[in-house]
């Protein structure tokens, strides 16, 4: 980077350049040194340059700069046709390249919106022999805030309330639970109202809440005395005590609203046992991240020592904060899709490189006539660059716009239920940064793929030119040489292209037939929750949430309706360690754990989850009856290998719980993603284990039009229960593998483009290439060459090149699949029908791009073709 | 007299207390600017070079501090660019009461509130 700018530099004007050169590039790099992300400071920096060199005053080595443009200018209007099919063309290459890069700037190189980002760090807890990462106990949490590299340490969790105040409907809110220096790690201040104060995380504190801006505005109407209001969180009252900034977003806790101080008990803080927390971290400042990594993994290994029972091979895992929320937006997928726009664009250029080589030949008359009025070689060379320069910029200023459409289709393409987890809402704005690496792009591009037509077409020889009547030229072998790798080239990347394409589809194929276990079609969940407040007895709450449940089932046009802690997609889970009754103690640190949900019966026939063996739970499984538990293939196959499951007794939570009988086997259902790998399961009634965070379900035909019977029956139980806004199940699936499906959209059209380009500039080499052989192939023919015979000398320069192109390709095409192998679902990234069907697209098109000029060559008239120039 | 480009006030007013070198400049105009102004290097040097040509500003030929890095060359205001900083700062001044006297409040971004702070 830095032999860049020492090279930019030299094309600064000469005052500029000796007189402070030096400085700049010093500057330049103690800039570098200083910045903690540098990338988005090395454009910055080549703008800057750029635009020091446009306000140059006049002086020498631009001396008639302005009359070169104009020149470049009239040269262009003077061939419109292929003005426009290379500026088409580049507009579209660069565009999307700069909608890329406006996204990778927005989401990934831009620091993340807060002070000091660069000492911001996740940590997790680690089992250091798996690798299973789980959320943070609180006893690890309070250990350590202890850390000599940790300024400031804070967990938090998501959570949803139920927000209620006397002017409106209850209202199911997403929110966390955060500890009280959560926004103190992250450096932000309520923009209205005050921070948590030290004693509101104690236990037993009176509850304040931190609002969002948007909250605020949307549920308070902006009430600019908000700050000191009472509202209901879950039936306790609780007090607004700030408004965070507009422009807050902590994009890990997506959708949360409100905020609220966490207090852990003197007890949580000692238990190691239960893991619950997500920690942020803020480093102490001049300590390196390697360094806050090496003390944390000392303090956890004297946990280890401490605490065997809880902690034997827990270790901690350090990233930066960036690098975890970067993890959970993809953004290796958009590195991905950036790299492949540059392919996108490497072919636009060298097809325009082509078709510049080609009308440098047709104008070497042109050349030959300045030459003899007495111009510089250097002097041609430039004015030829300047048309490509000219050419290219003008196709930067077209391709803002195409960037703005990618940009604007790519932002609605996110649904909006997913956009609080990306960076800026998943809106991508062309930024100034954006249309800086476009400029910079074209110029680059432009002097890069300009440089070798114009050493080619200033080859010209004055009087061989000169005497030429019809100004057609015969090429040197360079430029045919040259135009062959270019095309080559294209056919090469259009093939890597192609192949990431098929993966992916053949990828998003898969995901779509997988199937998740269950029947999404017609289903509606809907969460709530029963409040401790409201409800202190656990089996006052079951009864009302049966009640409800009865109630909906009566709703006309409800098929089935039933009750589960957690639903499939439904973004909460409960983990629980079991035991095996009979079987040893496993040791500590080995304990397995599942998943589990409390149900009402019938939850698994609403869903269609199938009963593979065993019964489902009935109404006389209550509280007094004996424990029984369901569980999933998985389940039994990894703890009863071999043997059936039912009978079998396990006591789930902890070693001293009741044993419960299992009782049935049921289908893996895909919890989380489409793409997810089987996990434990198991399933119990919700009489024997309350729970007051519960979804409802509801099958109907269309039950969307349910929405407001459902919400009425909850309310005619209780009115003060909020019901969340109505989503049906088979659309939370489908905001899973959205990303999946903008890549793969977004790589094939790609993909599509680049064979359409790639084929058009064979067409055009050929086609170039039997225009220059003319008078030989007529000379063939009139000695006797048989139609065939011209075909096949043709066809087969195409197949040399299409070959060499393929090879390229392949190899170019499995190096880069590699890059795929993180989004790819049950696909080889080296899949050799995927590699096989494109070549054959391939090679179909480049038979077809080749066979138009092959049959021109062959109806020559020889008689025709021997009078040709 | 013309008034001066944001930037070339800025580096101007970096100069007013003492002498600096480039990447103080660049620093002090960040800082004094509140981050408001951010000059890439290149268009640093252009309003320097600038500068210079018009007379505001000169190398300094002796040093001041201990402090100083030798291998630096050090810039200072001439008389010329006191003079122009004095005017440009008045300009401003005057501008700041019409817009008083206008009414017009001057509206402070919460702290945080625009991000990248």
């Amino acid at each position: 980077m830095h032999t860049i700018y020492r090279w930019l530099l030299r094309t600064l004007p000469q005052r500029l350049r000796e007189g402070y050169g030096q400085e700049m590039q010093e500057i330049f790099e103690d800039r570098v040194r200083d910045h903690p992300r540098p990338s988005l400071l090395y454009m910055r920096e080549i703008a800057s340059l750029l635009a020091a060199l446009l306000r140059a005053p006049r002086e020498s080595p631009f001396r008639g700069l302005g009359a070169d443009l104009r020149a470049g200018f009239r040269a262009l209007g003077r061939s419109p046709r292929f003005a426009l099919t290379a500026g088409l063309m580049l507009a579209i290459g660069i565009g999307g390249s700069t909608a890329m890069f406006s996204m990778l700037d927005q989401w990934i190189l831009r620091p993340l919106p807060f002070p000091a980002p660069d000492r911001l760090m996740d940590l997790t807890s680690i089992d250091t022999v798996r690798g299973f990462e789980s959320l943070v106990s609180a006893g690890d949490f309070a250990e350590w805030q202890t850390d000599a590299s940790i300024e400031r340490l804070a967990g938090w969790n998501l959570t949803q309330f139920n927000l209620s105040s006397a002017d409106a409907e209850p209202e199911r809110v997403p929110a966390a639970r955060v500890t009280g220096d959560f926004f103190r790690v992250l450096g932000v201040a309520p923009a209205i109202g005050r921070d948590f104060l030290p004693e509101e995380d104690a236990p037993g504190a009176p509850h304040s809440v931190i609002i969002t801006d948007e909250l605020w505005r949307t549920r308070f109407f902006g009430d600019p005395q908000i700050i000191g209001r009472t509202i209901s969180l879950d039936d306790e009252p609780a007090t607004i005590a700030g408004v965070l900034p507009p422009h807050f977003q902590f994009t890990l806790a997506g959708r949360a609203q409100m905020f609220e101080p966490w207090s852990l008990t003197l007890r949580e803080r000692a238990d190691h046992e239960k893991h619950f927390l997500v920690v942020i971290a803020r480093r102490r400042a001049g300590v390196a991240f390697e360094r806050a990594r090496e003390t944390l993994a000392a303090t956890a290994k004297s946990l280890e020592a401490r605490f065997p029972a809880s902690n034997t091979h827990m270790g901690v895992r350090v990233v930066s904060l960036a690098d975890e929320v970067g993890k959970h937006q993809g953004n290796q997928v958009v590195w991905v899709i950036f790299g492949l726009t540059i392919f996108v664009l490497l072919i636009v250029c060298s097809n325009v490189a082509n078709l510049v080589l080609a009308r440098s030949v047709e104008r070497q008359k042109e050349v030959a006539v300045r030459f003899a009025l007495g111009a510089s070689r250097g002097r041609v060379i430039r004015q030829i660059l300047i048309e490509n320069v000219v050419l290219f910029l003008a196709a930067a200023g077209a391709s803002v716009i195409v960037a703005i459409a990618i940009a604007k289709w790519i932002s609605e393409a996110v649904p909006v239920d997913v956009r609080p987890w990306l960076r800026d809402y998943a809106q991508i704005h062309v930024s100034y940064e954006a249309l800086a690496f476009a400029a910079a792009l074209a110029l680059l591009t432009g002097v890069l793929f300009g440089v070798a037509p114009a050493l080619e077409g200033s080859r010209a020889d004055v009087n061989q030119s000169l005497k030429e009547g019809s100004g057609r030229g015969s090429t040197g072998r360079g430029g045919r040489w040259m135009g062959n790798i270019l095309v080559a080239g294209e056919l090469a990347l259009a093939l890597a292209l192609l192949v990431a394409g098929g993966l992916l589809i053949t990828s998003l194929k898969k995901l779509w037939l997988v199937e998740p276990g269950f029947d999404p079609q017609g289903v509606l969940p809907s969460g709530i929750v029963l409040s401790p407040k409201r409800y202190p007895d656990p089996a006052k709450a079951t009864r009302a949430e049966e009640a409800i449940v009865d109630r909906l089932r009566a709703v006309p046009g409800v098929t089935a309706a039933a009750l589960s802690q957690h639903t499939p997609f439904g973004n909460s889970m409960t983990v629980v360690q079991f035991w095996i009754e009979g079987r040893p103690d496993p040791v500590p640190g080995e304990v397995p754990g599942t998943n589990v949900t409390s149900m009402t019966p019938g939850y698994l026939a609403a869903m269609r989850i199938p009963l593979l063996a065993g019964r489902d739970i009935t109404e006389r499984d209550d509280a007094s009856s004996p424990k029984v538990v369901l569980v999933n293939e998985l389940f039994a196959r990894r703890q009863f290998p071999g043997e059936s499951p039912i009978g079998k007794h396990i006591r789930l939570d902890s070693k001293s719980a009741e044993p419960a009988e299992i009782i049935g086997l049921v289908k893996n259902t895909k919890l989380n993603g489409l793409d997810d790998r089987p996990q434990r399961q198991a399933y119990v009634p919700l009489r024997q284990r309350p729970a007051r965070a519960v979804h409802l379900v509801i099958r109907a035909a269309d039950p969307l039009k349910l929405a407001p019977a459902m919400r009425a029956s909850i309310h005619e139980v209780d009115s003060g229960i909020a019901v969340a806004p109505a989503k049906l199940l088979s659309e939370e699936i489908s905001d899973t593998y959205t990303p999946h499906l903008i890549t793969t959209q977004m790589v094939s059209a790609f993909s599509l483009l680049a064979l359409a380009i790639a084929a058009t500039g064979l067409y055009a080499v050929m086609a170039w290439s039997v225009s220059q052989r003319t008078r030989e192939l007529g000379i063939r023919v009139a000695l006797g060459a048989a139609r065939s015979d011209v075909y096949r000398m043709v066809l087969g320069r195409a197949g040399k090149l299409v070959a060499v192109g393929i090879v390229a390709g392949l190899v170019f095409g499995a190096a880069m699949s590699r890059l795929l192998t993180m989004v790819l679902y049950d696909v080889s990234p080296y899949d050799p029908a995927i590699f096989s069907a494109v070549t054959i697209v391939l090679v179909l098109v480049a038979l077809a791009a080749s066979y138009l000029p092959a049959r021109r060559a062959s109806r020559l008239d020889p008689l025709v073709a021997l009078r040709h120039e | 007299m013309q008034p001066l480009t944001p930037l070339s006030y800025h580096i101007l007013l970096a100069l007013a207390d003492e002498d600096r070198h480039g990447y103080a400049i660049l620093k002090e105009v960040v800082r004094q600017s509140q981050r408001t102004i951010e000059p890439g290097t290149g268009a640093l040097y252009t309003s320097i070079l600038r500068l210079v040509d018009e007379d505001l500003i000169e190398v300094a030929t002796r040093r001041i501090g201990a402090g100083d890095d030798p291998r630096r060359r050090y810039y200072r205001l001439t008389p010329a660019g006191k003079r122009a900083l004095q005017h440009e700062t008045a300009r401003l001044a005057d501008l700041l009461m019409v817009a008083k006297k206008k009414n017009v409040k001057p509206r402070l971004a919460p702290l945080g509130a625009e991000g990248r702070l």
